[in-house]
């Protein structure tokens, strides 16, 4: 029996070793930038990055969530160059935690007004493009169209109004800490949910499931990231559905939401200086040109940061000023430390 | 001098080491965060236990109550439901019994959000029974509550219990019920006696399928918002989505499911305490068929074809309402059906390679965990009760009780430590760590599948080939193999199917450039190609079925007589 048991243990040994020699080794070089990224333009712009610098990239792609939880768990030994993901309080996180490297790209000077709003004044984290929490995509066929926060809580919309949980959503954090910024703080903003609840608000775990609800009646109203809303009307434009007519709309006002960029401070040399490129060519036109096609449909909806950049056609709807008091920027460093509580209280109190 | 080594360490010693490097470490890791965040920079304190202050929250403790009684309920479901359909299969000659045999691994690859998808499309307001203008909201608010998460959960683990209970069944004799029948016993008494018989297997089956339940969070967070009904990883997921991620209470909520696990264990311990399974001897008699009656074959038929109807045939109803129908639901008049996603990710490089990639890790994650399994499950059956014994099965269930990221974030903590890297040793990051832990992984349920057999399987007929003179090898080939052959091979595909749509630990452990097909389907959804993503998953199942469709016909075409022989039926 225990020589049976030697045998086959010898045995699995053998196997466990000829496998990992068989599979090799792609763990990172020293000469190749690491991006962590949750971007889905991500890997035609690496690509890219490549074939211009002639500079390697391990890239690894992951939602933020997951993302983020890596990050996290390597701390003691980080692995990552370069961070990006759309929402700036993981990156205000992490530049409280001093663990980004402040860098003003080449083209910084080129940035929009709304870009520089969106960008730290430090540089610990830099902003190519954004998109709006929420879109606003109401049923046309079905309810008119809101003009505000305040409509939805009438009864107009009563049972007609859908959202995603912040704890399970990344991209519904910031608009619920814009809607708390902008009604006078987090009590008002906790009424007022509270209000949207008591007039039948759903709520459902992320985009997916409030956009279908939406499709197939449960709610008229959705309320979730522009590039989902975008995506929706295109998609029902493209081939029509008789008594579905998604239009998407922005409510006065709508919160920004930055993707940000930044890069490791604990990173080598040539790691660092390989990164600072990489950000210097994601600003670039060249690097803006592949975000607008790498993921149609997608994350490629977005509002570029440069003065010369306009967002891909697909894009119908125009692109937001701060100057007409519409659009609102949050400050993550405000914000961002208070997520796990205003989450905490949204699970309770409204899903 | 290499031979000195190698008689110093044995290759249990080694087994030992692979363990404690595949499970062990990485789990005692990641546990110690809730003690000490500052050993792995999680926090700043040394030692203490503010982690545990969201676990003694009453919402926590709610979700604790709420996940143990799922957990039972699931389990004992599943295995009931298993056992019975394990019987009509093996033991009568019900004309549905090939259609099961045919549907067991789909049922086991269906992904518990299809599984929940399809029943929230059918009964959901402007879903497919608002087509027929039916409207059943009763139902409907059982199904978005605790019943239904409960239904879907045990669901989900009837064909985990399936493959361990029949595997067990195939090896125990006709003897048995032969003796209750010639003693006067009825048919039912015959079952009650077969069923006790298969204790070890039942209670293997019902251990993963609690484990399995109270470590789920996707089904629940799919048909009930947590705020409504909250389970125990609630609160873990929700400290992984806080910004900064808070580990030390991943950690903390960890060591309580664990100690629901230890439950299972002692539950289970105390179950079988002094009774022996040994049944497989060389004097197990095959079995023959029992002829049900007309109305029986109808009955059983139809039982089974309705288990099939409410387990598979409602998530591929999942499946094609995501991934082929447009407009379903309030759109009543105008939906239509369309393979442009199918067309679409079968040219898509997202799938192509990954798909490969992920066959690829499979097949040696299997092959491995087989083997591995082989040996755990022979150390679990072990009359001796020694603590090697009791740490094996406790560390074997903790792997499949925490939730795969948490589990995937020990495998950070172990191989990306700073000193690791400064001697030299560049494991993370790599595809052989991620093969690893895709072992260990599957490695506690790949064993349970086999310690019902194992349990079965009786000394004397290795010692007396053994007495007569035959070598260690020649005795495990010629005696041993041919008895578990088929358990073997179904574990292997239990496996390999299991890890090739892994999705928690192939997010934290890929190597870069290197995607698995879990990876791709996850950000192809969450890119809002929810109709893409689907069709993804099942052009893999489908991959994953003709696979198994292979594997088993090479078994009956190149497999010796002898090693199909257990089991059989004549009819």
């Amino acid at each position: 029996m225990i020589r049976r048991t030697k045998i086959a243990a010898a045995f699995s040994a053998a196997a466990v070793i000829v496998a990992g020699a068989s599979f090799g080794s792609t763990a990172h070089a020293a000469d190749t930038l690491n991006v962590y990224a949750a971007l889905d333009y991500s890997t035609d712009v690496t690509k890219a990055f490549t074939a211009k610098t002639g500079i390697p990239v391990n890239l690894v792609a992951l939602s933020t969530g997951p993302l983020l939880a890596k990050m996290q768990a390597e701390k003691n030994n980080p692995q990552w160059g370069i961070y990006w993901a759309d929402g700036a309080e993981p990156c205000a996180a992490l530049d409280l935690d001093k663990q980004l490297l402040p860098y003003s790209p080449t083209l910084s000077h080129s940035l929009s007004y709304v870009g520089k709003k969106l960008t730290p004044t430090s540089h610990a984290y830099n902003v190519p493009g954004y998109t709006e929490m929420v879109g606003v995509v109401y049923n046309a066929a079905k309810v008119a169209k809101p003009r505000s926060f305040q409509d939805l809580l009438t009864s107009t919309y009563k049972n007609q109004v859908g959202m995603n949980n912040p704890s399970i959503s990344g991209p519904t954090y910031p608009f619920i800490a814009g809607l708390m910024s902008q009604l006078g703080g987090e009590d008002a903003g906790k009424a007022y949910l509270t209000a949207l609840k008591a007039n039948g608000l759903v709520v459902n775990a992320k985009n997916g499931p409030t956009l279908h609800a939406l499709e197939v009646g449960t709610i008229n109203v959705a309320l979730v990231q522009s590039s989902a809303a975008i995506n929706e009307v295109n998609t029902f434009k493209a081939k029509p559905v008789a008594g579905f007519n998604p239009q998407v709309t922005f409510l006065s006002k709508t919160t920004l939401l930055p993707s940000c960029i930044a890069i490791d401070a604990k990173a080598g040399a040539a790691q660092i200086s390989a990164a600072k490129q990489f950000v210097d060519f994601v600003m670039s036109d060249s690097g803006q040109d592949i975000m607008k096609t790498g993921a149609p449909g997608g994350d490629s909806l977005f509002f570029p940061t440069m003065n010369s950049r306009t967002a891909v056609a697909a894009v119908t709807v125009s692109t937001p000023t701060i100057a007409n008091g519409i659009v609102q920027v949050v400050d993550p460093y405000i914000w961002g430390p208070k997520q796990g509580e205003i989450d905490d209280w949204f699970t309770k109190n409204i899903a | 001098m290499w031979l000195a080594l190698r008689s110093k360490i044995s290759a249990v010693t080694f087994f030992w080491f692979l363990i404690i490097c595949i499970l062990v470490l990485p789990i005692i890791l990641f546990l110690s965060c809730a003690f000490s965040p500052r050993l792995l920079d999680q926090g700043p304190q040394w030692f203490t236990f503010s982690s545990f202050k969201p676990v003694f929250s009453s919402l926590f403790l709610v979700s604790i109550i709420h996940s143990l009684i799922l957990g039972i309920i699931a389990s004992i479901v599943a295995a009931a439901v298993a056992l019975v359909v394990a019987w009509f299969v093996l033991r009568t000659n019900s004309p549905a019994r090939k259609l099961w045999n045919g549907s067991v691994f789909a049922l086991l690859l269906a992904p518990s959000y299809l599984i929940a998808l399809g029943w929230e499309r059918i009964f959901e307001r402007g879903g497919v029974l608002n087509i027929f203008h039916i409207d059943l909201p009763v139902v409907r608010n059982l199904l978005y509550g605790p019943v239904g998460i409960g239904m879907i959960l045990a669901f989900k683990g009837i064909p985990f219990a399936y493959l361990v209970i029949s595997n067990a069944m195939r090896g125990l004799g006709e003897e048995f019920e032969q003796a209750v029948r010639v003693h006067g016993g009825n048919r039912r008494e015959a079952f009650r006696i077969m069923s006790t018989l298969l204790l070890p297997a039942i209670w293997s089956g019902v251990a993963i399928v609690f484990a399995e339940s109270i470590s789920d969070f996707g089904v629940a967070s799919q048909l009930s918002s947590p705020g409504r009904f909250s389970v125990a990883t609630f609160s873990l997921y929700r400290a992984i989505e806080s910004i900064p991620v808070l580990f030390p209470v991943c950690a903390a909520v960890s060591v309580v499911l664990l100690a629901l696990v230890v439950l299972a264990l002692l539950a289970q311990s105390r179950a079988l305490r002094g009774r022996s399974f040994r049944v497989l001897s060389g004097r197990t008699r095959p079995i023959t068929r029992i002829q049900l009656s007309t109305p029986g074959k109808f009955f059983s038929s139809a039982g089974i074809v309705f288990l099939l109807v409410i387990t598979l045939g409602v998530p591929i109803f999942g499946a094609m309402s995501a991934s082929m129908i447009r407009g379903l639901g309030s759109l009543l008049t105008n939906y239509s059906i369309s393979f442009d996603n199918y067309i679409r990710v079968f040219k898509s490089p997202l799938l192509r390679n990954p798909l490969l990639f992920s066959a690829k890790c499979a097949l040696i994650t299997a092959t491995v965990a087989v083997v591995l399994a082989a040996v755990s499950s022979r150390m679990l059956i072990s009359t001796k009760s020694g603590v090697s014994k009791k740490l094996l099965d406790f560390f074997l269930l903790a792997a499949v009780g925490l939730p795969g990221i948490v589990f995937a974030a020990g495998y950070i903590f172990a191989y990306n430590l700073p000193i690791a890297q400064k001697i030299g040793f560049h494991l993370y990051g790599t595809v052989a760590l991620l093969v690893l832990a895709y072992i260990a992984t599957a490695l506690p349920t790949t064993t349970r599948s086999l310690v019902g057999n194992m349990n079965q399987f009786q000394e004397s007929l290795s010692e007396a080939c053994r007495v007569h003179g035959s070598s260690a090898i020649k005795t495990w080939i010629s005696v041993v193999l041919p008895l578990i052959a088929r358990p073997l091979l179904m574990a292997w595909l239990l496996t390999y199917c299991g890890t090739l749509l892994e999705l928690p630990v192939s997010q934290l452990l890929f190597p870069p450039n290197h995607a698995p097909l879990a990876v791709g389907i996850d950000r192809t959804l969450g890119n809002f190609d929810f109709g893409g993503g689907t069709a993804m998953e099942v052009m893999a199942i489908l991959s994953a079925l003709i696979v198994v469709a292979i594997v088993l016909s090479l078994f009956e075409i190149f497999a010796p007589q002898g090693w199909k022989k257990l089991g059989k039926a004549h009819s």
